[in-house]
């Protein structure tokens, strides 16, 4: 991944990365997320690619909890870029547009094809 | 990725299927095989878990359909599969009625169980290797697995994503070489509910259920 790649919530755009680093030896992705985007504690954020040798983008998988992330907040649960899907070809429709952007958030992911858990 | 690539990926998952199942399977009930040292930390309850499950797993003379129901017992005992099941649906949990849920909660635990119990057979005598734990805060952990396969292939990494409740520790997902079974089940339903909506879901899942079910009796 890289810095100004997509966020996406069910195929739309709904923010980009800003940056990408690492802490505790493990990927750490800032991500700036639009306004009026709720995304809540138990979300999957998911390195997905558009396409077998497209851009790399961050898929947000919404999940149960009632508790909304809040500015600064991390998401905990995340997966690798070598997800069943994209063995299988069942590749994910990335079209989408975006807006502008207020929020930021940020996962983390181990180095390499490994998922890591994430910080609050 | 390449075709070869897809393949290979796909074989492992084959052999990833049999981890788990290891995994899932030797997790006894906690009053009967547990030590009090089983609450205390991460690694213990996946260690004593896995120990136990390979037990089972490499009982031949015991018929399959005990072992399963022990395997059974140990998936109960450790694994949250009301989380499970909740995390696996993701935000469409909110959207259906606390009837709809209990049905879905039932579904899926009963699929996700015959599913991997269909795999004791399979066993080929992996060993596993544990190898680190890493924690989240003081509530979550990951304990990292290696399962070593017998003819000197590559290892498979198998994860245990843990939550403490209370005194306990409980897993609520398991990576297989860097696929979360929970990030996957949500992908799939949130398309069949997004498109097709909970009726076909759950439709879905008991007939696939049933299947499985079907299979298991006829072993």
């Amino acid at each position: 991944m890289k810095p100004g790649d997509q966020i996406q919530l069910d195929g739309v755009q709904i923010g980009k990365v800003v940056q990408i680093g690492l802490k505790d030896m493990r990927a750490r992705v800032a991500m700036r997320i639009d306004d009026g985007v709720e995304i809540d504690a138990d979300a999957i954020a998911a390195v997905k690619t558009s396409g077998i040798i497209g851009d790399k983008y961050m898929s947000i998988a919404l999940g149960p909890s009632d508790r909304i992330l809040k500015d600064g907040d991390t998401i905990r649960q995340t997966q690798s870029a070598c997800v069943l899907e994209d063995a299988i070809g069942q590749l994910i429709n990335n079209s989408g547009s975006g807006g502008d952007s207020a929020k930021d958030k940020s996962s983390n992911s181990d180095k390499g094809q490994k998922p890591g858990k994430s910080e609050k | 990725m390449t075709p070869t690539s897809i393949q290979r990926i796909l074989s492992r998952r084959a052999i990833a299927m049999l981890a788990l199942t290891a995994a899932l399977v030797v997790s006894l009930a906690p009053s009967r095989f547990l030590s009090p040292a089983w609450a205390d930390d991460p690694m213990s309850v996946v260690k004593t878990t896995v120990n136990q499950a390979l037990e089972v797993l490499r009982d031949n003379q015991t018929p399959l359909a005990q072992r399963q129901d022990k395997l059974r017992q140990i998936v109960s005992a450790t694994f949250d599969f009301t989380e499970m099941a909740k995390s696996a649906l993701g935000y469409h949990w909110k959207q259906i009625t606390p009837d709809q849920q209990q049905e879905f909660t039932k579904a899926f635990v009963a699929f996700i169980e015959d599913s991997y119990l269909s795999k004791v057979n399979d066993y080929r005598g992996q060993k596993v290797a544990f190898l680190r734990v890493t924690t989240d805060g003081p509530q979550y952990a990951e304990v990292n697995t290696d399962i070593v396969e017998p003819e000197g292939k590559d290892p498979i990494h198998l994860n245990y994503r843990l939550v403490q409740e209370g005194a306990t520790w409980k897993i609520y997902d398991v990576t297989v070489d860097a696929i979360s079974i929970i990030a996957n089940y949500r992908n799939q339903f949130n398309r069949v509910m997004n498109n097709q909506g909970y009726a076909t879901l759950i439709s879905d899942l008991k007939s696939k259920q049933a299947a499985l079910a079907a299979s298991l009796a006829n072993h």
